[in-house]
């Protein structure tokens, strides 16, 4: 897989610079909030760099990268459903990449879900931030005797979603009024980078399951790959929609720390080179002789290997994580 | 990754290896101071192009990267009898002679025994073994030539050294030794090896047509060296430990090596990057004090596990990116 594939250079750009506009209209840098590591609630930070006028810091415990001070929800949600660049998101960037997204990502991911539920009874599944609900499409192709629920907070994904006769809850599942527990896995893609208050974020999905329910979520691996390499320099770290990059040892914490019992931590990412070797390609700045020379001179089978080392010894950017309410 | 750097300290034992890279700079300078105004430009010593880039200096050296090959070597550089006359005339190189004499029982273990296996496989798979002669050229303690003959293919092995104090050690050791260089050497054989040899001499393309013609038809000849495309040279540059002039005056690469066996008359069989170390010596050299490039991936791959630096360890060996190579080729005609 390539990054070309579930990202357009071009488009990524356009949206890039409609984010940097948004954040002058839709922040104000004043009203930012102090807060602790968002995953092992450690005070001590140090200063890493600025972006956009958001500062990011690395929790002196556990590492964990992320933006202090940061917005409150409140503005966070405002700039999510109602902005120029949310909406270029939606239109422009998702909608051109989205089937070779529901193969490249969603079908694996619905495949790899599948696997991880008891096939014995009917399982109800909600995915937050369901988007235009294709995880819970593609499941529901394997498994389609089961309950789907999407929560999505955008009116136009959510209509999306119940169109495709998915059950739809528009709305954060932080803002959720507490239904007790009801779900057999709750999932999260791509989601735990973005929230205000993560640890709040897992209580309520912890709160929204039934006993010994699972939890599937995706997110960034600070200590992954292209971003430990680019770091500042990397278009994934961009705020304010990143706020959050754990890491395999931080995002166990996190979730042991609400009441998760891990089963499984892995970063089976595939991008981490093709990202970095696009950098050196396009003149990006310099990362180093050894990395010049695999891009440069590396055959496709050594480039791949190197993926692989990455993705076995969790050390891709694109982490996965697995764990059991208890 | 205990065992790996236990290994590079074996091999490299600590105070030994400093003493030895202190006399290196101070002898490498001097020799410069003396010497340097009598160098000659040379083209790139594996594929003859012209073109070459400045790459870096070091004790004055001048290294440069061949634009076509990447050859990485020094111009301009000393003249022949002058590189010969360093070996005698100063401390860093005798000093290192008795260090690899002291550690090569090691070598021997660690890195030999697996490579003269290499070397009669591959001598098996590509010639008719029946009364084949080996001859070790550059010797040293004779413990390469030790192990290729305690693999018993060969009828008759023998050990070529310049230096009388190794074709002492080799005799001593049971072995048929010769003091000489290549060309001195009047017979023929069916394989030569060349261990970390061809680095050193002025000029690699004459040493490989000397080979030739010291090879019978269908014969072998095995170069290990270092590859200059591997972890330490691209991280550490002019710093690499194994950048050492005069002693070594080029750096190949697995490309680079197979032009040159091609333009002296040699078909290439194989080239492979088998080295174990590279790690090893980039963690050792952090350790005491070396800054890599700040945000360089390679910092944390050094500070994560035994198994993830294992695996990263043979991934550089699989992409022939470590730079300890192996070379391969058959005599063509």
């Amino acid at each position: 897989m390539k990054e070309s594939d579930i990202r357009k250079t071009a488009v990524f750009d356009e949206y890039l610079r409609l984010v940097e506009k948004d954040i002058k209209t839709f922040f104000d840098f004043r009203a930012f909030v102090d807060v602790r590591c968002p995953a092992c609630a450690g005070a001590g930070f140090t200063f890493e760099f600025e972006k956009s006028g958001f500062r990011y810091v690395s929790c002196k415990k556990c590492s964990t990268l992320f933006v202090n001070p940061r917005p409150g929800y409140r503005a966070l949600e405002r700039f999510y459903s109602d902005s120029p660049s949310a909406r270029f998101w939606a239109n422009n960037f998702f909608k051109p990449v989205a089937e070779a997204r529901r193969v490249k990502l969603f079908r694996p991911r619905a495949r790899y879900a599948d696997g991880i539920l008891d096939k014995k009874k009917r399982a109800a599944i909600a995915d937050i931030g369901a988007g235009f609900g294709m995880f819970l499409e593609e499941l529901r192709r394997v498994s389609p005797d089961n309950r789907y629920v999407a929560i999505e907070p955008s009116i136009e994904m959510a209509g999306i979603c119940r169109e495709k006769g998915l059950e739809v809850r528009r709305s954060c599942l932080e803002d959720m009024k507490a239904s007790g527990p009801e779900f057999d896995l709750v999932t999260a893609f791509e989601l735990a980078e973005h929230l205000f208050d993560p640890a709040l974020f897992f209580k309520k999905a912890r709160a929204a399951l039934k006993d010994k329910g699972l939890v599937f979520l995706t997110t960034l691996n600070c200590h992954g790959f292209d971003i430990a390499l680019l770091w500042e320099k990397s278009r994934i770290v961009t705020p304010p929609h990143h706020l959050n990059f754990f890491n395999t040892v931080s995002i166990r914490t996190l979730l042991e720390r609400v009441g998760f019992k891990i089963i499984e931590i892995s970063t089976p990412g595939m991008l981490d080179w093709d990202i970095v070797e696009g950098v050196i390609k396009g003149g990006g700045p310099d990362l180093g002789r050894f990395w010049n020379l695999l891009a440069r001179d590396g055959t496709e089978e050594a480039k791949r290997s190197f993926q692989s080392w990455l993705s076995r010894n969790n050390l891709s950017s694109h982490m996965r994580v697995i764990a059991r309410k208890v | 990754m205990k065992t790996k750097t236990s290994k590079i300290d074996l091999m490299r034992p600590r105070d030994l290896y400093e003493k030895a890279k202190l006399l290196r700079e101070r002898d490498g300078v001097d020799f410069y101071l003396r010497k340097g105004r009598l160098f000659r430009e040379v083209g790139c010593v594996a594929c003859g192009s012209k073109r070459a880039g400045l790459r870096f200096y070091k004790c004055g050296f001048r290294h440069v990267e061949c634009s076509r090959c990447g050859t990485l070597f020094v111009s301009p550089r000393p003249a022949e009898k002058d590189l010969l006359s360093y070996y005698s005339d100063f401390e860093a190189p005798l000093f290192w002679t008795q260090v690899l004499l002291n550690t090569d029982s090691e070598r021997k273990v660690i890195q030999y025994a697996p490579r003269a296996k290499m070397l009669v496989d591959a001598c098996r798979a590509n010639m008719a073994g029946k009364d084949t002669v080996f001859l070790d050229v550059g010797a040293g303690s004779g413990n390469f030539a030790l192990a290729v003959k305690q693999e018993d293919y060969f009828s008759k092995v023998t050990a070529l050294d310049v230096s009388g104090e190794c074709v002492s050690v080799c005799r001593r050791k049971g072995l048929d030794a010769f003091r000489g260089t290549l060309s001195d050497y009047r017979g023929k054989a069916d394989c030569l090896a060349m261990n970390d040899l061809i680095e050193h001499v002025f000029s690699p393309e004459d040493m490989l047509r000397e080979a030739r013609k010291k090879l019978n038809p269908g014969g072998i000849l095995m170069i290990a060296t270092p590859n200059c495309l591997g972890l330490d040279f691209s991280l550490f540059g002019k710093d690499t430990d194994n950048v050492t002039p005069p002693e070594h005056v080029q750096y190949f690469n697995p490309k680079s090596i197979s032009v040159l066996f091609k333009r002296t008359g040699f078909s290439v069989l194989d080239v492979s990057t088998p080295g174990i170390l590279d790690l090893a010596i980039v963690e050792r050299k952090v350790r005491d004090g070396y800054a890599l490039e700040s945000g360089s991936y390679i910092s944390r791959i050094i500070k994560s596990g035994g198994k993830t630096k294992d695996d990263f360890q043979a991934f550089l060996q699989r992409n022939r990116l470590s730079s300890h190579m192996v070379a391969y080729a058959r005599r063509a005609g």
